[in-house]
């Protein structure tokens, strides 16, 4: 089996993320911050551990640093947390319905709207065009770190000092940047939500929710939190005000270990190493007949890229192209994946794309045993 | 001994690890007191004041107002 999923969720996690996760079930079993007990402490110890890891690796305080189930949980809270009456979204038109659907919901309810604008490969024009959309009833602009369909990387430095400018929130959806691109607080987002079990190599089921703590936001889900418990109203202080319930204990402390492993590796490395890859795979595919590349990625515009490429196998649908390639060992979504604006913009809306992402743990040889899967597959075409 | 009350555990682990690389010695524990359920963050070091103590948390935003 060779995955190239690596969008979706990471596989392999490296070996200290498995041995952290299946220690931290024995060893930090108990509920952490619940009780006054060892094990309660050592338990919420060990988590604060991998907070302060997290907090370290996008520039943030630990308080301010909150786990959440996923990346998609984080943008609720993010996005539904600062709607208010009347409000205005401005979004880019490549937006995963991750970000997408809690702006319209929480425009919706609040008798609010949203425009979006149009990103570029052209990194002034894409500035320009947000700007444009912006309004004086705007709450935040929500944006992609980069297309989980095509990789187009949106220039978040530009798009941060736009949003200061305008005292707007900055809200970066880091599902596929976080652990590869340079997403941090002090590269200008106001909030970063971002997935743990991607590029950050954590269990799924952990997410990040990253704020500089200038915009304050509302709950979506109040609860127990183990502090401030005489009060009947949620905590103001954050973490605590966002992590209701008890939290993924043995996960978010596997995702201190995955966040370890990509400080350790750095992200600039990992990023060069699958980049390459997306360049070897982009290099090949042009020489098969059939195969229909989306996004093109080569040595002059490497810099402009997510390390994911998408494809399609002639006029296969893209489901049936991954269920081909799939039955042949190599492990690849098809279809729309959860982003419909994108393929819209791409002109793939009815059939999708197959996706090729791969991860650190990937390697030149299993991108050209693909080509050649691929190749003999396009000639039976 | 200085007994700082912190409503949240996170706060309270990051004021014991900014005194400890301060070479102050504390432990966290769990209480409850006037302001409900929290955390006791004991000053066990006996040369360290609590104004000092104060001045290096108020330097993390760490309040000990509550205290």
């Amino acid at each position: 089996m060779i995955y190239l999923d690596n969008a979706a969720t990471t596989f392999p996690k490296p070996q200290t993320v498995y041995r952290k996760w299946a220690y931290a079930m024995s060893a930090y079993g108990a509920n952490p911050g619940r009780s006054g007990h060892k094990f309660s402490q050592s338990t919420a110890e060990a988590v604060y551990k991998s907070r302060a890891k997290c907090a370290e690796f996008f520039g943030a305080q630990p308080e301010n640093t909150i786990f959440t189930m996923n990346c998609t949980h984080a943008l609720n809270f993010a996005i539904k947390g600062i709607a208010e009456n009347g409000c205005h979204f401005v979004t880019s038109d490549m937006e995963h319905n991750a970000a997408i659907r809690p702006v319209y919901a929480a425009a919706k309810n609040f008798g609010g709207s949203c425009t979006m604008f149009e990103a570029s490969a052209d990194e002034e024009q894409t500035v320009y065009n947000a700007e444009r959309a912006i309004r004086s009833e705007t709450v935040a602009l929500v944006c992609t770190a980069a297309s989980n369909v095509i990789g187009l990387r949106t220039p978040l430095r530009e798009l941060a000092a736009l949003c200061r400018r305008k005292k707007i929130c900055f809200i970066v959806d880091a599902a596929q940047g976080a652990g590869t691109l340079p997403i941090t607080l002090k590269d200008g987002a106001n909030i970063i939500c971002a997935a743990g079990h991607k590029g950050l190599y954590g269990p799924m089921g952990t997410g990040l929710l990253i704020t500089d703590g200038k915009f304050p936001l509302n709950t979506i889900i109040e609860g127990g939190t183990g502090s401030a418990s005489e009060s009947i109203v949620q905590p103001d202080f954050t973490p605590d005000r966002f992590e209701s319930g008890t939290i993924n204990t043995a996960g978010v402390i596997a995702l201190g270990e995955g966040v370890e492993f990509v400080l350790q590796h750095t992200p600039e490395k990992i990023l060069a190493h699958e980049l390459a890859l997306c360049r070897r795979f982009c290099d090949g595919t042009k020489k098969i007949r059939g195969i229909y590349l989306y996004n093109d990625i080569t040595p002059q515009n490497s810099e402009q890229y997510a390390p994911v490429v998408s494809f399609n196998i002639g006029n296969v649908p893209s489901a049936e192209g991954a269920a081909m390639l799939s039955t042949n060992g190599f492990y690849m979504r098809g279809g729309l994946h959860c982003a419909p604006l994108a393929h819209k913009k791409i002109g793939t809306i009815n059939g999708g794309t197959i996706r090729f992402s791969p991860s650190v743990f990937n390697t030149a040889d299993e991108v050209e045993r693909l080509l050649k899967t691929l190749e003999r597959i396009s000639v039976k075409l | 001994m200085t007994i700082i009350y912190i409503q949240s555990f996170t706060q309270a682990q990051k004021a014991l690890s900014y005194l400890q690389k301060h070479g102050i010695r504390c432990i966290v524990e769990r209480s409850f007191g006037r302001s409900g359920c929290g955390f006791a963050l004991k000053v066990t070091d006996k040369n360290a004041s609590r104004a000092e103590v104060c001045a290096l948390l108020g330097s993390i935003g760490v309040s000990c107002d509550l205290s």
